[in-house]
């Protein structure tokens, strides 16, 4: 099949060249009890700018009324491995942790390797990344029941990342899930909600 | 250069070794391909209104699962050897950047190592091109020839157009008996409609065993292939949500994930 042929041709170049991450991918320890008070609580009060509303789908976080801090770590846990091609089982509860690089690296074979072409740094670049994950964040929260506040940059960068050709590395990115988790968990927000 | 090493480094560390079982790879049939049957080999027949490539995963039978573990356990190997070696060429200069984040990682460990759910040959690659037939309304059909079993509906790319995405978050299963040809119905928009008002099919495939697909509910499935994530619509009777929990809508049951997470 040309198509084929073609396809794993520029896949594999993508890949060689296109990765920066560590050649192996590391499931993170379980997730032991953490108590929400040992969290800083993100600040999250502000009074609007006339620029902040327009960046709202870039700069946002998650909330739901129903939830404890436990099971929003959890579900931000769950959704930021998808958002970074998790290989293993879905039960980020257990024993998962995020991966250094892309689990698309590992599956080999023709049908990986014409995947991998559509995910290639080289042919998506970071910003295509980024955008992609507050793609799946957006998602996998939605399902959860969670709704999506906007905030103004300079207060979302304190406890959000973003993940364009390089993986932030895994206590940090523990760290600011964990703040995530206390506003996704905390009081009612009085921002404006985002619609994805 | 130094990222071309890298590369090769990769490719001998984590490739998997040779499988212990050969098995024939997926065969898609086009219009040109005659319709034999092989005994041993299953088929998925499907419509669609557009050309797409869609991807299925089968469900790893009993010798997948061991030939995983086997294949999982070399790659955890050269994994680790990799990272040790890359350390020792940090022993002169600890301080260097890429060094320390090097450093810092921990240890590779079978506990933390992450790896697919499922060998290659588990997924099914149908590609938008050669059809089975092209339909008089403009429409095409799909025959592929796959190992019996199970399979899930796992998603859709098109390389060209850079998009592709996965029904991680919820989806459908089929059994694909050696044999037959299962008819899934109609694919469009990552949505497969079974109920078809004109559920007629191609005259290559008459006075063959057809059987339409039984759907069951199937629960969500990790991201492997970096791809967006969605989840297939609810489908009466069969597959519904509570949230983001999938559930068998003839048990009322929540379904867990196809491939759960076990200590190895």
């Amino acid at each position: 099949m040309a198509q084929s042929k073609a396809a794993c041709g520029l896949a594999t170049l993508a890949f060689f060249f296109g990765a920066e991450a560590p050649l192996w991918a590391q499931v993170p320890p379980a997730s032991t009890q953490i108590d929400p008070a040992s969290v800083p609580m993100p600040e999250l009060a502000f009074t609007p700018g006339p620029d902040d509303a327009a960046n709202y789908d870039k700069y946002f976080y998650f909330h739901r009324a129903d939830t404890d801090f436990a099971t929003a770590y959890a579900d931000l846990r769950e959704c930021d491995g998808y958002a970074r091609g998790l290989a293993s089982g879905v039960d980020y509860g257990a024993n998962v942790y995020p991966v250094p690089n892309s689990s698309a690296g590992v599956m080999t074979g023709m049908v990986a390797d014409m995947v991998g072409a559509v995910m290639s740094d080289v042919i998506y670049g970071s910003a295509e990344r980024r955008r992609q994950r507050r793609a799946i964040m957006m998602t996998c929260m939605g399902f959860k029941g969670y709704r999506i506040i906007g905030l103004p940059k300079a207060l979302w960068e304190r406890f959000n990342f973003e993940e364009g050709n390089h993986r932030v590395p895994e206590d940090e990115r523990q760290r600011l899930l964990r703040m995530q988790a206390r506003a996704a968990s905390g009081p009612q927000p009085g921002g404006a909600e985002v619609r994805p | 250069m130094r990222r071309l090493l890298l590369a090769l480094l990769f490719v001998v560390v984590l490739l998997p070794g040779p499988p212990v079982i050969a098995q024939p790879s997926p065969r898609q049939i086009g219009e040109r391909d005659a319709v034999t049957l092989a005994p041993a080999r299953a088929y998925i027949f499907y419509r669609s209104p557009q050309k797409a490539t869609l991807l299925f995963v089968r469900i790893p039978n009993e010798a997948d699962r061991a030939e995983h573990a086997v294949a999982r356990t070399a790659a955890l190997a050269r994994a680790q050897e990799a990272q040790r070696r890359r350390r020792v060429l940090c022993q002169p200069d600890p301080s260097a950047q890429r060094c320390r984040r090097l450093l810092a990682e921990p240890a590779l460990t079978d506990e933390s190592f992450d790896y697919p759910p499922v060998l290659d040959r588990n997924l099914v690659l149908v590609a938008r091109n050669p059809p089975f037939s092209t339909e008089t309304n403009n429409s095409y059909t799909y025959l592929v020839e796959v190992p019996p079993g199970r399979y899930v509906f796992y998603g859709q790319t098109d390389v060209a157009a850079n998009v592709g995405l996965c029904l991680c978050m919820g989806s459908l299963s089929f059994e694909v008996p050696a044999g037959q040809i299962i008819d899934l119905g109609s694919i469009a928009a990552l949505t497969i409609q079974a109920n078809l008002s004109d559920p007629a099919l191609p005259a290559r495939l008459s006075g063959l065993p057809v059987t339409r697909a039984d759907y069951r509910a199937a629960g969500k499935m990790p991201n492997f292939l970096s791809l967006y994530i969605g989840r297939h619509p609810e489908v009466p009777g069969v597959l519904r949500y509570e949230r983001d929990v999938v559930i068998d809508a003839r048990s009322g049951a929540g379904v867990g994930p196809v491939f759960p997470a076990a200590a190895p």
